[in-house]
């Protein structure tokens, strides 16, 4: 975005003129990083319009050498985990005792659309879930996850080990039913 | 396919994954009407309110500078009067001196005067004219003195007809306050100061009568210190820093009241000038804020070989055995209380206004500080749990809020020197002792009543 900086410093003044460029320009960028954590458009938009106005409200503590990107992803993907603490809790599959050792084969994983990894994604409990598309779609560090989400680092890396276990058994599942 | 790999390919996969989204319009709206205003508004609003209080502050010094002087001038007065005057001052003076100590010096002025009555620079006529009329100001009763008008005011007038009998008997009295002094002209204000008070009786027959006007009493400078309990009518206002809190806030909108407010305290009032006090206090106040829900729950109970008697098609009578179910409604009502103590500081720049001989209206803008004490019970939060106040994990609470508060009061001298005051207080919340974290914020305003009373020192 052209001269991103000066509609950061007029936004933070609150000219809507600014806000608005700005919200016009990275609101399908928002929208696209909420997408991978919430299952519905409404759950998606709700998430986006409150990251904005959190974002607008605090612009002021945007430091200008961090990425503008990066610093307003961290703020939907939090009011994404929120919407998402609302939902009714899924039946969990994580509670499975037996390990999974079986492989996933290359050739059913290539495969499949982004939507239908999502979708197959879903059966994972919302903590696991949410950690695990962090830590793997979007390449965030457990101390940083634990931030966002405000969570300990060790609870981090507990969801993404039982995510691991129930996203392998999904996709056994699913091998055996292309079978 | 490894873990690793698989993942570093589902990265991979996931680096692309975007759709055609444009910005919606009405989202943009609903953001917008939760984003705070320009700051230029607040700037303004902040100037406005300086520049008045830079104002009403220079007005009150220049009120108070120009009151010195006159009192200054007032002791070097010579003013001359005429025979007829001198007679009826001379015998207010000594009534007056009986009053009140303040006067001292104005019998000493008005006796300073009635010495010197062969060069009359006063003439009786405009005093006579003065005395018989209504309230007002004679502007050319002398001329002026060291640059400065000399101006004469009726206060009151009482007239006393002790025979109902035959009243066209001429047993009546009339009692007059008469004021004297200067007056200086102000670029937009007048301010006179009244030295000399002299009760002035136009006696047409042999009766007596005194007359005081407590109300007119110089209390300049004078401090009064007093106690005063009442109650307030709370209303609460909200603000939504947390759009996920949106339901909530509506729920809590519907459900929550505060109750009535219970405050009791101390306050200092020091007069700065005859019009002018300036109110300091401190209080305690208690209330609680009330949140009720009435929900309906619906159970359904199975009733496993339930046997319910029936006619056949035959016509036989039969019993029917299953399984029954059974609705029972449950109606739940929840109330939760939560309980805060206040302490509030109010500061008060008060304007007085005579009424008549023993009371005055005042009418006074202020702020109060408000330092939340203690805050006990229970808010509703997300999913239908409650927040707990005390704890406040969260750090969701802070201890400090200020209200603008106007005020009307009335005061009535029981005595000398005690009043008694009926207060109506309005206070708009400034600023919430909710932090800006706080999902919602919310604040109270309140429309407040108490009498109290004080003693003058």
């Amino acid at each position: 975005m052209e001269n991103l900086l000066k509609h950061i410093e007029l936004s933070v003044k609150q000219k809507r003129a600014s806000q608005k460029a700005i919200f016009e320009y990275y609101s399908p960028f928002l929208y696209n990083c909420a997408r991978k954590y919430l299952r519905s458009h409404h759950d998606i938009e709700d998430a986006v319009q409150i990251a904005w106005v959190s974002i607008f409200k605090n612009l002021s503590k945007y430091k200008h050498e961090d990425k503008f990107e990066a610093w307003i992803k961290i703020i939907v993907i939090r009011e994404a985990w929120k919407v998402r603490s609302q939902y009714k809790q899924v039946e969990s599959i994580t509670n499975h005792s037996d390990v999974i050792s079986l492989d996933i084969e290359s050739e059913l994983f290539a495969k499949m659309s982004c939507e239908n990894i999502l979708k197959k994604l879903e059966n994972i409990a919302d903590g696991p879930q949410t950690v695990f598309k962090m830590y793997v779609l979007d390449g965030y560090k457990h101390s940083e996850i634990a931030s966002i989400l405000n969570i300990s680092a060790s609870t981090s890396r507990v969801h993404l080990t039982n995510a691991r276990k129930a996203f392998k058994k999904m996709f056994v599942h699913s091998k055996v039913k292309a079978l | 396919m490894n873990q690793e790999k698989l993942e570093q390919s589902l990265r991979e996969k996931f680096k692309n994954f975007s759709s055609a989204y444009k910005a919606d319009t009405s989202m943009w709206d609903t953001i917008e009407s939760q984003l705070p205003q320009a700051s230029t508004n607040k700037k303004k609003f902040l100037f406005l309110i300086v520049g008045l209080g830079v104002v009403v502050s220079a007005f009150i010094f220049y009120s108070l500078v120009n009151d010195n002087q006159l009192d200054e001038s007032i002791t070097k007065l010579e003013v001359k009067l005429d025979n007829y005057s001198q007679n009826e001052l001379t015998t207010a003076s000594v009534m007056h001196h009986e009053e009140s100590e303040t006067d001292e010096q104005s019998i000493k002025v008005i006796e300073e005067l009635s010495h010197d009555t062969s060069s009359a620079n006063l003439e009786s006529e405009s005093l006579a004219l003065d005395i018989s009329g209504d309230e007002e100001f004679i502007d050319n009763l002398s001329g002026h003195i060291s640059g400065k008008g000399l101006y004469a005011m009726k206060e009151s007038t009482q007239v006393h007809t002790p025979s109902v009998s035959d009243p066209t008997l001429s047993e009546e009295s009339k009692d007059e306050i008469v004021r004297l002094g200067v007056s200086v002209g102000m670029p937009f204000i007048k301010t006179i100061s009244s030295r000399i008070e002299i009760n002035r009786r136009h006696i047409v027959t042999d009766m007596i009568t005194t007359y005081v006007d407590r109300s007119s009493q110089d209390h300049r400078n004078s401090i009064s210190i007093g106690l005063v309990a009442g109650v307030s009518l709370l209303k609460s206002s909200y603000s939504l820093n947390d759009g996920a809190y949106q339901s909530v806030l509506t729920e809590r909108q519907n459900a929550e009241s505060p109750s009535i407010q219970y405050n009791f305290g101390l306050e200092a009032e020091y007069n700065i000038s005859k019009s002018w006090s300036l109110l300091v206090g401190t209080n305690m106040s208690f209330f609680q804020d009330q949140f009720f829900l009435e929900s309906n729950e619906v159970i359904v109970d199975s009733i496993q070989n339930y046997e319910m008697p029936s006619t056949s098609s035959t016509g036989n009578d039969t019993i029917i055995v299953g399984v029954a179910l059974k609705n029972t409604t449950r109606n739940t009502k929840t109330w939760k209380y939560s309980d805060r103590l206040l302490l509030r500081i109010p500061i008060i720049l008060s304007y007085n206004k005579s009424l008549g001989h023993k009371s005055k209206l005042g009418i006074g803008l202020g702020m109060e500080a408000v330092f939340y004490q203690s805050i006990k019970g229970t808010e509703l939060d997300l999913n239908g749990e409650f927040y707990d106040l005390e704890n406040d994990i969260e750090n969701r609470y802070g201890m400090k809020g200020a209200s603008a508060l106007f005020r009307i009061n009335y005061i009535y001298q029981i005595t000398k020197k005690w009043d008694l005051r009926v207060i109506a207080d309005y206070k708009k919340s400034l600023r919430s002792n909710y932090n800006i974290s706080a999902p919602i914020q919310k604040s109270f305003d309140s429309l407040s009543f108490a009498v109290g009373s004080h003693f003058t020192f």
